[in-house]
């Protein structure tokens, strides 16, 4: 799974985060290593569809939490994947 | 290399950068940058600096870079002035008699004759070689001079203007212009040109027949001397850039068939560009260094005055025979189809020159026209085979019509005037700066609505209204 907006989805899906923790944490748990172009150009699109807001701070480092908008989007998405998974496994398993 | 990621953050748009520049600047500080960071930041800011915005703002933008490009551009390339002179060629009052006795010669025809002359190569090549002038002096030493004749041929130009004849004359007019870098030559080889006029109206009023051959019943003429190939006649130059494009896609094709995922199949359309792209570079590199097969096309056209159309076939059996066409492929001079008579008997090279040489009748005015064309690969020796075969009619006429007395039409007594010397250019004809400058405006907005439709295509990761951001 390579896309950007589903990978900063299910990082925000453990807690709130800032860009840098988020960039740490696609990378540890998905391999991935978003360039920051890329990820804040996800963060843009995720915010306008309303499925992440920011959280109010003072510092350069505005952390995100994801909305309940978004973690329905990200169930559905993961939900499909899996199930895709799950017939690619057992395929592979009678053929 | 975090500076210059900082720099490529300019790429964004300024409203993105007001809502999220702070954060991406705080994430940079504490990421890092590499290179791969800067080309991320790149990409993406293109994509996103494309991806918003109106399409009018888009198309001003790129419309004024193009107008400013097109603009400099012509700055850039040197001035070229045009000095024209004007000259009128007037029948001499004709008697009843005399009308009889040259009839048809008309003045339009007088001056297709010589301007043929004046700008024949030999004509052409005193001009260029005048020390007074000093013409094309870099191209002469780095061109062969056929290519140096072409050139000046080509910024040569003759028109026809409608002037009235006085009472019981005809006259006929024309313009002579010249383009050149440098007005004060651009004017004096225009001088030359005249002068050519005018020495060839004294010649040809003395002895207003020149043959080379003795009586033969019908003169044949040159109206059109062997034409100096520079662009190849087949394959045409833009189906092969055109094949070289294809095949670069084709080759995507191929790829993508074989590397289901990873970066050809995520970006398909791009590697498919950036792929045939490069065969047309390929191809453009290979036709600049003439590694491609072209075959270039010489033609000549050629009448026979006061000849009838049954001769010419007779001409051309005479022209084209074996004997004929073998001594024209082992002229020393010549050297055409070198390697194929290494591997293959006379004959099949004389049936592969019939292939390529062809003998068209075109027309008829006071006797038949014909073109005489050859393809070869080498411009150079169809020109001169051209040549060749032109003799080769002329001696054929004289041989095989010989006629006791000599039945040639006179030209009309004419006389020639020159109604504007030529001009001094002040202001330069080319560039076109106000046209080069509307081009590139016009090519800026055509990249616009390109990138308009290219926006559907490319869906990128930033792909968001800044005003959704904003609110």
């Amino acid at each position: 799974m390579s896309d950007p907006t589903l990978l900063v989805l299910a990082s925000l899906a453990e807690g709130d985060k800032h860009g840098y923790a988020m960039m740490l944490d696609i990378e540890t748990f998905a391999g991935v290593k978003l360039g920051p172009g890329t990820l804040y150009g996800a963060i843009t699109r995720l915010e306008q569809q309303g499925w992440i807001r920011p959280v109010s701070s003072t510092d350069r480092r505005r952390p995100y939490t994801i909305t309940p908008s978004g973690r329905g989007y990200l169930q559905e998405q993961l939900a499909g994947l899996s199930q895709v998974v799950r017939t690619g496994l057992a395929r592979l398993k009678h053929a | 290399m975090t500076r210059l990621a900082k720099w490529m953050m300019r790429l964004y748009p300024a409203a993105w950068r007001a809502r999220y520049g702070d954060e991406l600047d705080a994430l940079l500080a504490d990421s890092g940058a590499d290179a791969r960071a800067v080309a991320d930041l790149f990409r993406r800011g293109l994509q996103m600096r494309f991806s918003t915005g109106s399409f009018l703002k888009l198309a001003v933008v790129l419309g004024g870079v193009g107008l400013l490009l097109g603009a400099g551009l012509s700055f850039l390339l040197p001035n070229e002035f045009t000095s024209k002179a004007t000259l009128q060629i007037t029948s001499a009052p004709i008697s009843e008699g005399m009308t009889q006795a040259y009839p048809g010669f008309s003045l339009n025809e007088r001056i297709q004759q010589m301007v043929m002359v004046v700008l024949s190569r030999s004509s052409l090549y005193g001009i260029i070689t005048d020390p007074a002038l000093q013409l094309y002096s870099d191209e002469r030493g780095s061109k062969p001079s056929e290519d140096v004749i072409e050139e000046i041929r080509g910024n040569t130009h003759v028109d026809f203007v409608a002037l009235p004849g006085g009472r019981g004359r005809r006259a006929s007019a024309f313009n002579i212009t010249f383009t050149y870098p440098d007005r004060v030559k651009a004017q004096r080889t225009v001088s030359a040109m005249v002068d050519s006029f005018e020495r060839f109206q004294q010649l040809s009023q003395q002895r207003p027949v020149i043959t080379r051959w003795n009586n033969p019943a019908a003169i044949l003429e040159v109206r059109d001397a062997a034409s100096f190939p520079s662009a190849p006649f087949y394959p045409k130059r833009a189906i092969v850039m055109l094949c070289g494009f294809l095949a670069g896609l084709l080759l995507a094709g191929l790829v993508r068939l074989v590397l289901r995922t990873g970066f050809v199949a995520r970006r398909f359309f791009l590697v498919a560009i950036v792929l045939g792209l490069t065969g047309l570079a390929v191809v453009a590199v290979a036709d600049r260094f003439d590694v491609l097969p072209y075959h270039y096309r010489s033609v000549a056209t050629l009448r026979l005055r006061g000849g009838n159309a049954g001769q010419v076939p007779v001409l051309t059996a005479d022209v084209l025979s074996r004997t004929s066409l073998s001594t024209v492929i082992n002229d020393p001079r010549l050297q055409l189809y070198r390697e194929q008579l290494r591997t293959l008997p006379l004959e099949d090279v004389i049936q592969m020159m019939k292939k390529d040489l062809s003998v068209k009748r075109v027309g008829n005015m006071q006797g038949p026209i014909f073109n005489v064309t050859f393809d070869y690969p080498d411009r150079y020796k169809a020109l001169m085979t051209v040549n060749a075969i032109m003799n080769d009619f002329e001696e054929a006429n004289s041989r095989l019509f010989p006629s006791a007395s000599a039945t040639v039409p006179l030209p009309t007594p004419s006389v020639l005037e020159v109604l504007d010397q030529p001009s001094l250019p002040v202001t330069p004809s080319s560039p076109d700066r106000v046209k080069m400058a509307l081009a590139g405006c016009f090519c800026g907005i055509a990249a616009s609505v390109v990138i308009a439709i290219m926006r559907n295509r490319w869906k990128p990761q930033t792909n968001v209204p800044l005003d959704a951001v904003n609110g």
